[in-house]
């Protein structure tokens, strides 16, 4: 089910409600099956692949936590083995297969091709399968007890508000929640629904706006002027923020309303001075993932220098993998971890020393902000082929047509496409003044009631004014 | 003040900032769009008679002049035509038409080449809202996922389905504009498509694939089964483009082309392929390589009102 449809408008409320009239300790069944329906609106069948998994991981940890320390490592190991199988088999098998059998194709062995598979990548795969991996390793390290209580384990996995695209939870944040009796408080609710709100505006208003720019100009970039392919690139990245962070702030709001309290996913990102900090508060969830449980077993800041920028180099060149089979998100990943590695030789070895002042951090958000960017060409083009192709007109000033006719052309568009970008432009700059204002959960409104209704108000009015109700996903359910 | 008073008072403003939004853009899209709304409520509320039904997209909208085709076929005929139409959206505007309006004798239905493409199903499902009294119109809405029983409830949830596009026309009505520009007009359906003439620069579209879904096939096997239980003589087009202009633009134009030709031919339903009269070649009859101006479409009527008295004499 999607946040941004009408079954999730009615689907919501009635959770709600009926988790605050149970009694306690039918809560749990309630809001797995609840997580269930939502789950399997979108394909049904594919909640046995959640199932399978649940299962592994429940037994892994609980043999994981009575194992000697010698097993313990082999139990892990092998529910790790389970989870990547899965996401092997869905999520990259037919890359691989596709790319060997080009290379297969190359040295002109053409009587042998492997067979790809025809299957749909199942909804959020990448997030569940982490989710349930850091419970595994948590048990193994000892920070998180096995939880002995299935249908708990299989709710900290299928917690519907962030099972399909995060937060990426950690067992110690979230199992106890579900133990915890959660009185209903209108504080939270109305702290929850607010949230929820300023998710809403950032995905219908701004990103979904957006995206009809984005989705024309990258599905023929070769007929576009180099200054389309610009713009189209620097909505892209405000879509993604929006698209991506407004689910997020939906999903914690939604979980806020019953007494869950989420991890923040992003904090302000584009305001990073240094593309080090942009990775601190950009998918938060995930990069500390990959900080806690690949980073840092690769040996973290504990072993050499050389040693370091090649761990990062493997951490970012993964995360590019993580979110899809493509060679365009490998090279996203490449291009994160040259970035890093260049601050950090250049934060090493630099003898400027330049004096902090507000024109300077201005300057650093904007560069940071442009190398973002230029990342996102090769996460957004359809192929590799289309990423280079875009950098090249980019940066060669490519001019097929007169600059207007691309505006004509967009048939979707057509003659109000100014009219949208206008208002896609103005939404922008508004939530970027909030984002600058308030802090990421909007807590500072909380006793500022008249502020508070302004606020609600008036967001509440854009939405159902401007929102784009048209679109029919997320970005990131696809990973 | 209490969080739950907070939720109240905020959720009752934006219910009526948006109530009045809609009323001011409503009232501002039915003056800037007075001919779309009076050809609608023709469509789908009126029981006028027509003897002839022209249904398909905006290259039927702004290509079949009725007052030609009646006067040399001597009919009673209706543009029907819908901007941006699918075959979901001709079947739809065919039934609702039924539902109120005495049978027509004959239909054409012009079938384009994105026709069978339904990945979007309307092109602009908010312009039916007006008229879910119809229970066709009603029932497809809800069928296709715009659900009308909220609408009725929440008016102002009509403008969650208008896009920038129909929010900026509404804004034009409210300073006095209108669609219709000077010189063009509006009759029985049709709307005049300016004097412009085509240039060049609409040649240049990277070609793109049409899918043929089993939705759009599934929407023209119930026409043709619509017409035949009503005894209906359905007759199918493919309307005039500039030097085949639109097939150019498309990678797959035989497959829908055949598609066409062998659902005619196995329903023994007449079809006039169009697309390749003399008309077709000259600049001057054509606003852009799909649709005809004003010359082109009195031009192409005349052509067209023949062809129908064709099938009228068996011939």
């Amino acid at each position: 089910m999607l946040f941004n449809s009408f079954q999730f408008l009615l689907f919501f409320p009635i959770v709600t409600i009926i988790y605050f009239l149970l009694p306690h300790q039918f809560r749990w069944i309630h809001l797995l099956l609840a997580s269930c329906i939502f789950y399997m609106y979108f394909i049904p069948v594919y909640i046995f692949i959640l199932f399978f998994t649940i299962a592994i991981d429940y037994i892994a940890g609980i043999m994981i936590e009575n194992a000697e320390s010698k097993k313990k490592k082999l139990f892990l190991v092998m529910s790790i083995i389970a989870n990547v199988g899965m996401l092997a088999i869905f999520k990259y098998y037919n890359f691989f297969t596709e790319n060997f059998n080009a290379l297969l194709h190359a040295v002109h062995i053409q009587t042998f091709s492997i067979p790809l598979l025809n299957i749909i990548l199942p909804i959020g795969l990448s997030f569940h399968t982490f989710q349930a991996m850091s419970y595994t390793i948590e048990v193994y390290r000892g920070n998180q007890k096995a939880e002995r209580h299935l249908g708990i384990y299989a709710l900290y996995v299928m917690f519907y508000p962030q099972l399909v695209a995060g937060p990426i939870e950690r067992p110690q944040n979230l199992i106890h929640q579900f133990r915890e009796k959660h009185a209903f408080d209108s504080h939270q609710l109305l702290d929850g629904l607010r949230l929820m709100l300023w998710g809403f505006f950032k995905k219908l208003v701004i990103a979904d706006r957006l995206s009809q720019y984005v989705d024309i100009v990258y599905s023929r970039p070769n007929d576009f002027h180099y200054l389309q392919l610009v713009i189209a690139t620097l909505f892209f990245g405000i879509q993604i923020y929006c698209d991506f962070s407004g689910y997020s702030d939906i999903a914690i709001g939604a979980a806020k309303t019953m007494g869950f309290h989420l991890m923040t996913n992003f904090n302000r990102p584009y305001f990073s001075r240094n593309i080090q900090e942009f990775w601190k508060r950009w998918h938060i969830s995930l990069s500390t993932w990959f900080r806690d449980y690949l980073y840092i077993s690769l040996g973290g800041n504990r072993v050499g220098i050389k040693r370091i920028y090649v761990n990062v180099a493997i951490v970012f060149l993964i995360s590019g993998f993580w979110h899809g089979a493509n060679w365009t998100y490998i090279m996203w990943g490449t291009f994160h971890a040259v970035f890093i590695i260049a601050y950090m030789l250049f934060h090493r070895y630099s003898k400027l020393k330049i004096r902090k002042n507000k024109a300077l951090d201005i300057l650093s958000m904007v560069f940071t902000f442009f190398l973002v960017t230029f990342a996102w060409i090769f996460f957004r083009a359809n192929s590799i082929h289309d990423a280079f192709l875009i950098v090249h007109n980019i940066f060669t000033l490519y001019d097929p047509h007169p600059f207007q006719w691309v505006v004509v052309d967009m048939k979707n568009l057509s003659e109000f496409g100014l009219t949208s970008i206008m208002i896609g432009c103005i939404m922008t700059v508004i939530m970027f003044i909030m984002e600058k204002i308030l802090p990421p959960r909007l807590q500072s409104l909380d006793d500022k009631p008249v502020i508070n209704i302004l606020f609600c108000t008036m967001f509440l009015s854009l939405i159902i004014l401007l929102g784009i109700f048209t679109k029919q996903s997320f970005i990131y359910f696809q990973f | 003040m209490k969080p739950l008073s907070q939720i109240i008072i905020s959720v009752v403003s934006s219910v009526v900032i948006c109530q009045l939004t809609y009323m001011a853009l409503s009232r501002g899209l039915a003056k800037y769009n007075n001919h779309k709304m009076e050809r609608l409520s023709e469509l789908f509320l009126k029981p006028t008679k027509y003897d002839l039904l022209f249904v398909g997209s905006s290259r039927t909208h702004t290509g079949i002049y009725p007052k030609v085709v009646d006067s040399i076929c001597r009919l009673n005929s209706y543009n029907a035509g819908v901007e941006g139409g699918n075959l979901l959206e001709f079947r739809i505007t065919l039934a609702a038409y039924l539902n109120t309006h005495p049978l027509p004798q004959y239909v054409v239905l012009t079938i384009d080449l994105n026709s069978f493409d339904l990945k979007r199903k309307f092109f602009n499902y908010s312009q039916y809202y007006p008229f879910v009294k119809n229970k066709v119109i009603e029932q497809s809405l809800n069928e296709n996922g715009h659900n009308t029983a909220a609408i009725k409830i929440l008016p102002f949830l009509i403008l969650t389905g208008y896009d920038d596009y129909t929010k900026s026309n509404a804004i034009k009505g409210l300073t006095g504009h209108v669609e219709i520009p000077p010189g063009d007009f509006q009759y029985k359906g049709y709307l005049s498509n300016s004097e412009n003439q085509l240039t060049e620069i609409e040649e240049k579209v990277s070609p793109k694939t049409y899918q043929i879904t089993a939705e759009g096939v599934e929407s023209l096997e119930q026409i043709i089964r619509l017409c035949r239980q009503k005894n209906i003589k359905l007759i199918f087009a493919y309307a005039p483009e500039y030097k085949f202009g639109l097939q150019h633009q498309t990678l797959n134009p035989e497959q829908i082309l055949n598609l066409i030709r062998e659902t005619a031919s196995k329903n023994e339903i007449p079809y006039f392929r169009d697309d390749s009269l003399d008309l077709c070649n000259n600049p001057a009859l054509f606003a852009n390589t799909g649709h005809l101006n004003k010359q082109g479409a009195y031009d192409y009527s005349i052509i067209l009102a023949h062809e129908i008295n064709e099938v009228r004499d068996g011939r």
